[in-house]
């Protein structure tokens, strides 16, 4: 029932709840920027010590939430047998306790001071602030052409002790690669 | 509803990936954040609006008047202080200042830069002083440019207009393996000339080129390096408008070249747990106005930033800076003299902001300043104080104090100019007199000072926003000229150029001019169907002299109050038709100038975009649609000839590969 009652408000706040038979529109881009999300803590491995089998993953949003609610189904969610959840946070000492956190928009100014107070933590950072990879966070999310794609900073997964599947990797836009020595 | 769409979460990354958003948000999301009348240009805009050059690209930011005086050459002013050298406003790229000191402005007609490769240009309305520094009173425009490692590929840029003008930009990335990536690139343009007022004629021309190179450390880190440096050569020609002693008109041409070489590096590192910066750049700078003189600016800058780790409700940033600027000016005919020639000036400067959480997600305190000092200058301190409220995730609103300076130029500081014969009312004594400007005996020559309030409200509609400021500015030793009360000097001797026989009037420079303005922004950005997007802006605004006791005082204030439109506006709609093709139309609406009695133009554009490939985009551009001719500006510093902007088309195609 409970579960019932959860499809049903995500349904509402994804906004697809459409009268059947007309043609639902095309989701908007922050819900499927949440749908990527919960993808992201499906196809990427956090080391043992960090994550405990089972135990919850801690999803959350740094600054202000740009989904309008539409993280709020995401919350409680089973992925790789464990549960979802949902947190906002303020600073970074909050942050550093979580294990993927988007940092909005809003953080652009400190988006440096952010990746640095993260560095190291076993946390994958995700954000869509423009050239969040190649400034050493985990995935950045890009829309090019209309579509929501990402780019991955391998080097920064892997210092992190963070494992992305190859999956991951070969749908990314653009993977900066580890530093390889020749 | 069928199982797939029930939840976007349940869909996979394939999926995902190959998904068509309706509606893309836009900046106006982190823009919520900033108590401050900030717009940010993305390339998506820049490439939307058809710009081929900087100016070009401001004309949709509220509050910011654009107007073509020339072929290449602009008078960009924010918030009504417009100008040939738009000596308000301060405009750096990638962090290194384009002001000139020796006209307080920006050559634009001289900075070309790679527009293709411009990740952003972000426009701050209003004291931008207590971050940037002096002479940001009005705003301040940075350019930023792409990093290297995000431009891998190369680039072919060209384009062609309707009387057969080209432009020709060439890009190529290379990659330093592990220690990062570099590009290289090169452009050439030779850029339409303008009309007479009868259409025929091309009074002006501007050509040159540019060429350089960023290179940029690997990505996998926080901490990075940045290297770039370019040089560049622009020659430009227009008319002077001129009294010959029997009263006709002429017109004398003018020739100028400009070259400029720079180098740029910048570090980024963890200090302290927070995140420090260290600048440094070069720059030398040549300008060469025909048999008339020359002026040279080389300047030194180094600028180090920390942000501190926020403690409690405070988030602190803090900076010093070291500048030092050679200039040389060598007049080479009698119309200009300048006293001394050659100055050698430092400016060391320091700021520190701290943004005080004052409840969390709801009120914002920041304070901050900026003190200069500058061995030409008196000591500025340039303070600002911002609130801002933010009661949920769509609304928030700021209020502002802000003070700001404006140090003056080596012009303006030093130099004698004769303007050449003017014609005297009726019954003079002297049917023409050779008028010309000096700095005023005893002038202290400290700088202009701007007190600034506004007030700003945004509300972010999750795919569009619409945003409203209100400014009051109050402008005190504003720069300005009144006729000498010694009177006139007789002809004898040793008047300065021949064959004037007629008497000279000086003008006296002084600080003692002061102004207020008020106005309002308002900017509309809302996407009416998946496939139509309307964005909108306008700007009124009113600027008052106060009037001396004397009279004598508000021939400064009055260039001010004379120098733009009292309002103006405009709108665009972007058609995304599918099939990778976009057709954009702008319109914009430009009130009267006072200055050089310029009447009120309203302009379209025309903008049809095919990107046929992956490696191919064919843009075609029509501007002026339905108006044959208009003059936009007079340009005021140099009293040159009025040229007009015809009806206009260009068509470029851009390989990348």
């Amino acid at each position: 029932m409970i579960c019932h009652l959860r499809r049903l408000l995500l349904l509402l706040a994804l906004g697809l709840a459409g009268t059947p038979g007309m043609a639902a529109p095309p989701p908007g881009e922050y819900q499927i920027k949440a749908a990527y999300l919960i993808n992201f803590a499906r196809y990427v491995e956090w080391p043992p010590g960090r994550l405990p089998a089972g135990g919850p993953l801690r999803l959350c949003v740094l600054g202000r939430d740009p989904f309008g609610g539409g993280l709020e189904g995401l919350d409680g969610r089973q992925v790789q047998g464990r549960e979802v959840r949902l947190r906002q946070v303020d600073n970074l000492e909050q942050a550093q306790e979580c294990h993927l956190v988007f940092v909005s928009g809003s953080e652009e100014r400190r988006m440096g001071l952010i990746l640095r107070g993260l560095a190291g933590r076993g946390v994958l950072t995700v954000s869509d602030i423009e050239g969040f990879a190649e400034a050493g966070g985990g995935i950045g999310l890009v829309t090019e052409d209309d579509r929501v794609r990402f780019d991955i900073n391998q080097a920064s997964l892997v210092r992190d002790g963070l494992r992305a599947s190859s999956q991951l990797l070969r749908l990314g836009r653009q993977v900066l690669m580890e530093r390889v020595s020749r | 509803m069928n199982a797939g769409e029930v939840s976007l979460a349940d869909l996979s990354l394939e999926e995902l990936v190959r998904l068509d958003v309706s509606a893309v948000s836009r900046k106006a999301q982190k823009l919520s954040d900033t108590p401050a009348a900030i717009t940010v240009l993305s390339a998506t805009d820049i490439r939307r609006s058809g710009a081929r050059s900087v100016p070009e690209a401001l004309r949709e930011v509220p509050g910011v008047i654009v107007a073509q005086i020339g072929s290449g050459r602009w008078a960009v002013g924010v918030r009504g202080a417009e100008g040939r050298f738009s000596n308000k406003l301060l405009v750096q790229i990638d962090g290194r200042s384009v002001y000139s000191p020796l006209f307080s402005g920006v050559f634009w007609e001289a900075l070309d830069v790679m527009l293709a490769d411009v990740e952003r240009i972000e426009v701050i309305r209003g004291p931008g002083a207590s971050l940037w520094g002096a002479n940001a009173v009005n705003g301040v425009i940075n350019i930023v440019t792409r990093k290297a490692t995000a431009t891998p590929g190369g680039l072919v840029s060209a384009s062609v207009d309707d009387r057969g003008n080209p432009t020709l930009a060439v890009r190529q990335g290379i990659s330093l393996g592990d220690a990062g990536a570099m590009r290289v690139y090169a452009k050439g343009s030779d850029l339409a000339p303008s009309r007479t007022r009868d259409g025929r004629s091309e009074p002006d021309y501007n050509r040159g080129w540019l060429a350089g190179f960023r290179m940029d450390g690997a990505g996998s880190g926080v901490d990075a390096w940045m290297l770039q440096g370019n040089t560049s050569r622009r020659t430009s020609g227009e008319n002077i408008n001129a009294f010959s002693l029997t009263g006709d008109g002429l017109l004398i041409p003018l020739d100028f070249v400009f070259e400029s070489a720079n180098l740029l590096g910048r570090y980024n590192w963890g200090l302290a747990g927070g995140e420090a910066s260290l600048q440094a750049y070069m720059d030398h700078q040549l300008a060469n106005v025909g048999t008339y003189g020359r002026g040279t600016v080389n300047t030194a800058d180094v600028d180090f930033q920390h942000r501190l780790v926020p403690t409690g409700a405070h988030e602190l940033m803090w900076g010093l800076g070291a500048r030092m600027v050679q200039t040389e000016i060598i007049a080479t005919s009698a119309v200009l003299n300048l006293s001394p020639p050659r100055r050698n000036f430092r400016v060391f400067s320091a700021f520190v902001q701290d943004e005080i959480t004052l409840d969390p997600q709801a009120w914002k305190l920041t304070l901050g300043g900026r003190f200069e000092y500058s061995s030409m200058a008196r000591f500025e301190p340039q303070p600002t104080a911002r609130l801002m409220w933010t009661p949920n995730l769509k609304d928030s609103m700021w209020a502002s104090w802000s003070r700001a300076a404006r140090t003056l130029s080596i012009g303006e500081s030093d130099a004698s100019i004769l303007f050449g014969p003017q014609q005297m009312p009726a019954g003079s004594p002297f049917p023409m007199v050779v008028v010309g400007s000096r700095p005023g005996q005893g002038w202290n020559r400290r700088a202009e000072r701007v007190d600034t309030l506004e007030l700003g409200y945004r509300r972010n509609l999750g795919n569009g926003s619409v945003e409203a400021v209100l400014f009051h500015n109050n402008y005190h030793r504003l720069v300005s000229e009144w006729y000498d009360p010694n009177g006139l000097i007789l002809p004898n001797s040793s008047l300065p150029v021949e064959p004037f026989v007629a008497p000279l009037q000086y003008l006296q420079r002084g600080s003692e001019g002061s102004a207020r303005s008020h106005g309002v922004e308002v900017a509309v950005d809302v996407p009416v169907t998946d496939a139509l997007r309307l964005q909108a802006s306008y700007t009124l605004m009113d600027t008052r002299v106060r009037r001396g006791a004397d009279g004598s005082a508000d021939v400064g204030g009055r260039a001010l109050e004379e120098a733009a439109p009292q309002h103006w506006g405009t709108l665009r709609m972007s058609f995304n038709l599918g099939g990778g093709k976009e057709v954009d139309v702008a319109a914009r609406h430009m009130g009267a100038v006072g200055a050089g009695d310029v009447p009120a133009y309203t302009a379209v554009d025309f903008r049809y975009a095919w990107r046929v490939s992956r490696y191919f985009d064919l843009y075609f551009v029509a501007q002026n649609l339905f108006d044959p001719l208009h003059l936009e500006y007079v340009s005021n510093f140099f009293p040159g000839q009025p040229v007009y902007q015809p009806r206009r088309a260009f068509i470029q195609g851009v390989w990348r590969f």
